[in-house]
């Protein structure tokens, strides 16, 4: 047998540093040779990682606590904030429909009953909106509430949240504890050459460090798939005749008030070829237009993300021109080829909507950490079982994401466009049809590679007011009485909570302040 | 006398609290009113009576905390209560001797105003609590955006609490005042040394009377939700026990008490 003891990771951005820290604090012991797992990075300094992706899921938390990296330290270094939610405004051109939350926690009593299609009949709460009638979160970010009490939220009630991070100080935070705390070995340095034979890669070549061995590498380069594509060939499927965005134009915008209140969700306006992002730091506001170049040209794009900063804040400083970020919509044929891994930008990518990408460097890495492969002999087998489990989730994103854009009544021609049927995956497309006459039911959603549950589809359908005719379905809802429980309790949950949380930026002034 | 004015989130937007578990505060009381929502809690750790009839003020619903010759039993350093520097802090052994603590206590040093049905909330702007730079990290009032902090949100609910519950409490005292439900008690305490004391000034359900009441008055007791707070302050006069446990730490500790309702 071939062993497997090292790992080199190629690049230094969100994903390297990530993925490093999996491997290393999965496999912190030696072997019963006393070898250690080697793990080494290596990045170039003058290729810079993307500095942004400042959008986390609730699964951050789980990977922070598996790397070992406290939530109070990315609070504290990484100007990181909670997100509870995230908000669609103007996804409707409705006035009465035009905003709506997806937000991390789930339905009152969806442990026991999913209270969606009694909603749906329209007897209970009519007037409220899906979120609102079934989830505390809303009214919680509405009223810019923290999710939790305090620093010690495990003796009492927590939300479910994930955070809003600067991307430039979550690396460093996340280096530091990797090359500190967690043996993970850091060269900085410029790949310039990758070297292969029949087995995959055997070494890279780097500008002044000499060659780096390792039996696997991961390919964290970002955009240019410095291992992946370049050395390997491995090609890209192409998501862009399903998801259209090809841009984004990002500026971060300082508090006019340093004290200001944070918004506890990603906030996100929909605009005439695209999106914009709204992400409250601590000290600033991440935003960003993601557009497809298709429908609107670099000008009018500028034009409308410097109209909405100003509508933020009329004193505030627009550049003459924002920083530009061009991408293809697709990811990898295969995520894992021969000896070599791609996580992050270089895996592929898709507009940060939903926030996925983070989410699929931690699914990967962790995966990665979790089935490493002993010895060579069986890594094809670990390969193949990753490469669809991967495949499974990237499609399976895309289509999410392509149904914020399907119940739009929106009419500018990217918003039409994006409604054609030959744009709309297959499976989405029956499902849909499906949905007309029954909820979204949990079973639409049960693989074990699921990333989106059916929770995540539902507050999505029903905030865009797709209307259900469950005129069939009603003939299995026998419990009426248990769902008309569940919308009071949430009534008084919303009572409970708003009489209690702290602020936002109250809760992160605690935690600063906190030894 | 405390001096309450009226919490300003601009004004006092740097001040902060420290808690007091000890609520040292009330070392001296004997007396707490008490709403008629703490019944039910304080009832199980403290006798719950109603205080007499005086020209001045009215009668109250109350729970019994001590005695003159002990101050607040509850309390743990009453016994020397004098002499405690201003900003003591208390280990655990130190707290509240009980598992309940009536509202108006736990809430100083807040109090509240009601205006047009509207809550305002009041503090005590001499209170020692109030301690902005204290060591032990006291909790801000308000977040750095000048929203209430989680700590001034919960005084702000026990206030609601109290508001509440002292409008339900003289609700409740006219109804037992109208049944004339209401007798005294008469309360012996035998001290150690061998002196004993005669302490009036409390009134007390009159089980005689209630046990006379016809089906539909106590129906609408019941259904009033009265009658459990009837029944739950006749079975606190075993708390009386408690308290005179809690004298054995003093010097001439209570050794025996005999409690008499005078049944009209
Ligand atoms: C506009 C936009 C918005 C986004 N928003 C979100 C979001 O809200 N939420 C979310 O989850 N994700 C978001 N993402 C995605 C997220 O930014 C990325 O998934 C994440 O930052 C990971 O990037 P990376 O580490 O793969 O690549 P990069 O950050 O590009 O890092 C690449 C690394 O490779 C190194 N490197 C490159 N070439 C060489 C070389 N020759 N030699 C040595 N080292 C080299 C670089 O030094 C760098 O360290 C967004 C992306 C974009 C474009």
């Amino acid at each position: 047998m071939t062993p497997i003891d090292s790992f080199v990771v190629v690049g230094g951005g969100t994903a390297g540093w990530l993925t490093a820290g999996l491997l290393a604090a999965s496999h912190s012991l030696q072997n019963e040779n006393g070898k250690r797992l080697t793990v080494t990075v290596i990045e170039s300094d003058t290729v810079h990682p993307i500095g942004v992706g400042e959008g986390t899921w609730p699964t951050m938390r789980s990977t922070l606590a598996k790397i070992g990296i406290a939530e109070s330290e990315v609070i504290k270094h990484a100007s990181a904030t909670f997100k509870q939610a995230s908000k669609f405004v103007d996804w409707h051109t409705h006035q009465e429909r035009s905003s709506y939350y997806h937000p991390f926690s789930a339905p009152q009593g969806s442990a026991n009953i999913d209270i969606t299609p009694y909603w749906l009949t329209n007897k209970y709460e009519a007037i409220q909106q899906y979120a609102q009638a079934v989830c505390f979160q809303p009214t919680l970010c509405d009223q810019g509430l923290a999710p939790k009490l305090g620093v010690n939220a495990k003796q009492s009630f927590s939300a479910n949240y994930g955070f809003h991070l600067d991307a430039g100080k979550f690396i460093t935070l996340l280096r530091n504890h990797c090359t500190n705390n967690l043996g993970v070995k850091h060269i900085v340095d410029d790949v310039t050459d990758v070297v292969t034979s029949v087995e995959g890669i055997n070494y890279v070549t780097t500008a002044n460090s000499g060659h780096v061995y390792g039996d696997m590498f991961v390919d964290c380069s970002g955009f240019s798939a410095l291992l992946i594509e370049k050395a390997l060939k491995v090609s890209m499927v192409d998501a862009s005749n399903v998801l259209f965005s090809d841009s984004a134009l990002v500026h971060q915008l300082p508090y006019a008030d340093t004290h200001q209140p944070i918004a506890c969700h990603t906030l996100s306006t929909a605009q005439e070829a695209g999106w914009i992002w709204d992400i409250g730091l601590q000290e600033r506001r991440g935003t960003g237009y993601v557009y497809s170049s298709r429908y609107q040209s670099g000008e009018e794009a500028t034009a409308t993300l410097s109209r909405y900063i100003k509508a933020i804040d009329t004193n505030a400083e627009i550049p003459e021109s924002f920083r530009k970020i061009s991408y293809k919509t697709g990811y990898r044929e295969k995520f894992w080829e021969k000896n070599c891994v791609s996580i992050g930008l270089s895996s592929g990518f898709l507009e940060p909507l939903e926030a996925s990408s983070l989410m699929l460097i931690e699914q990967s890495a962790s995966q990665l950490a979790e089935q490493l492969p002993a010895c060579r002999e069986v890594m094809p087998h670990v390969a193949k079982r990753f490469n669809a489990s991967l495949t499974y989730k990237w499609q399976r994103t895309i289509e999410f994401l392509k149904l914020h854009y399907l119940l739009s009544n929106r009419n500018e021609a990217f918003w039409l466009a994006n409604k054609a049927q030959d744009s709309i995956p297959e499976r989405l497309q029956l499902l849909l049809e499906e949905w007309q006459y029954r909820p979204v039911l949990d079973s639409d959603f049960s693989g074990i590679d699921e990333v989106f549950s059916a929770q995540s589809y539902r507050y999505i359908l029903y905030g865009m007011a797709h209307s259900t005719q469950v005129s069939q379905y009603a003939r299995s809802l026998t419990k009426h009485e248990l769902a008309s429980k569940q919308f009071q309790l949430n009534k008084s949950l919303i009572m409970q909570l708003t009489e209690r949380l702290p602020s936002h930026r109250g809760l992160i002034d605690t935690i600063l302040t906190a030894q | 006398m405390p001096t309450y004015i009226t919490l300003d989130s601009k004004a006092h937007k740097k001040l902060a609290i420290r808690v007091d578990k000890n609520f040292g505060h009330a070392a001296k009381f004997n007396l707490v009113s008490l709403g008629f929502n703490e019944i039910a809690t304080i009832s199980g750790c403290m006798p719950v009576v109603v205080t007499t009839d005086d020209t001045n003020t009215p009668q109250k619903l109350a729970a019994v905390v001590g005695w003159p010759e002990f101050g607040n039993l509850f309390c743990s350093d009453t016994l020397e209560a004098d002499n405690l520097p201003a900003n003591k802090h208390y280990s655990d052994d130190e707290q509240w001797q009980g598992h309940a603590v009536p509202l108006s206590i736990q809430t100083y040093p807040f109090n509240y105003a009601i205006e047009k049905d509207k809550l305002t909330v009041l503090f005590d702007q001499d209170s020692s609590l109030f301690t902005a730079n204290d060591s032990a990290s006291p909790s801000p009032l308000f977040a750095s955006d000048g929203s209430p902090s989680a700590t001034l949100k919960q005084y702000r609910s026990m206030l609601a609490n109290l508001a509440s519950g002292s409008a339900q409490a003289t609700a409740y005292v006219k109804a037992l005042l109208e049944l004339e439900l209401l007798s005294p008690l008469s309360i012996t305490l035998h001290f150690k040394n061998g002196d004993t004391r005669e302490s009036n000034g409390l009134m007390t359900i009159n089980e005689e009377k209630l046990a006379q009441l016809d089906a539909n008055t106590i129906h609408k007791l019941h259904t009033q939700g009265l009658l459990v707070a009837i029944n739950a302050m006749m079975l606190s006069l075993r708390q009386y026990n408690r308290l005179v446990q809690l004298t054995r730490r003093a010097e001439n500790p209570i050794v025996k008490i005999g409690l008499k309702t005078a049944n009209l």
